[in-house]
């Protein structure tokens, strides 16, 4: 689920297919794992849906992490991204690779939305508002290292 | 490998795998495996997760399908898409496309230290992911 939620396939294939020094290649990939294995998380710690709850869900969360996406791709510069340009990184792949940071939002940004009947984008636009106001970096970390209770 | 033994039965001296002493040494050398080991762990970790994804219910739900699909050529999904479920060897194909997936792009150890960190079975760690 996670990985297709983040849209990993393609974007390992992507980093596999880049022609970059090894060592980028490797941050690359364990960026987009990074967010596969947080993403991961969520549905480890809920009961499992099946079948068509289960694709419903999944779509919804899809839905979610391309909203974050489609956010973040407006602001693709920060110091990580910077760094990644400077090291050789093609910049549709930074982009896409630097996007995939939040994605482990996207379930809880979708659960919410779902549970509280207000809309993604706003959410979204929150999420969004909050990046621009403390970078990329300090939020995930300050969204990933908060307990659980209070997500 | 740790996880490997206590999860999937992992005996290092059938495969020539260094043990925890070797590898302590080697840490402390600045070494780490080499690509023939990790090679051997790489197919058997995809061993070990088959066999726990093939025990579970994972593999019956239907919401899988497309992994299931996106496996045979396109001109056979267009002709026969419909029977593609009920393919005799499904539950082993979806089981070994989906180790094969996780392990390659997760790597080894990801499902059972998962399944420990969570104390939930391989095959929901599988699942998440």
């Amino acid at each position: 689920m996670a990985r297709d939620v983040c849209g990993a396939p393609a974007l390992f294939a992507a980093v596999e297919a880049a022609e970059v020094a090894p060592d980028l290649r490797w941050e690359l990939s364990a960026t987009v794992q990074d967010a596969v294995r947080q993403v991961s998380r969520w549905y480890l710690r809920r009961d499992g849906a099946t079948g068509d709850e289960l694709r419903v869900m999944v779509a919804q969360h899809r839905a979610a992490a391309q909203a974050i996406i489609d956010r973040a791709v407006q602001h693709p510069d920060d110091e990580q991204v910077h760094a990644w340009r400077v090291a050789g990184a093609p910049e549709p792949l930074l982009v896409a690779v630097s996007s995939c940071r939040l994605l482990p939002l996207a379930p809880y940004l979708a659960d919410a939305s779902t549970r509280h009947s207000c809309g993604l984008p706003e959410l979204v636009d929150a999420v969004d508002a909050l990046r621009e106001q403390i970078g990329s970096t300090r939020l995930r970390r300050s969204w990933l290292g908060s307990p659980p209770a209070r997500r | 490998m740790l996880a490997l033994e206590e999860h999937a039965g992992l005996v290092r001296a059938d495969h020539d795998l260094p043990t925890s002493d070797l590898m302590n040494e080697r840490l402390a050398a600045g070494q780490g495996m080499s690509r023939p080991e990790l090679s051997v762990l790489l197919s058997l970790a995809k061993i070990a997760v088959t066999a726990e994804l093939l025990e579970s219910p994972l593999v019956d739900d239907r919401a899988l399908e497309s992994e299931l699909l996106a496996y045979f050529p396109g001109p056979v999904v267009a002709r026969f898409g419909h029977l593609v479920w009920d393919h005799p060897l499904r539950r082993e194909l979806l089981a070994t496309l989906l180790a094969g997936d996780v392990v390659d792009t997760m790597g080894q150890s990801f499902v059972f230290r998962r399944a420990l960190e969570f104390g939930a079975t391989p095959s929901a760690v599988v699942r998440a992911t």
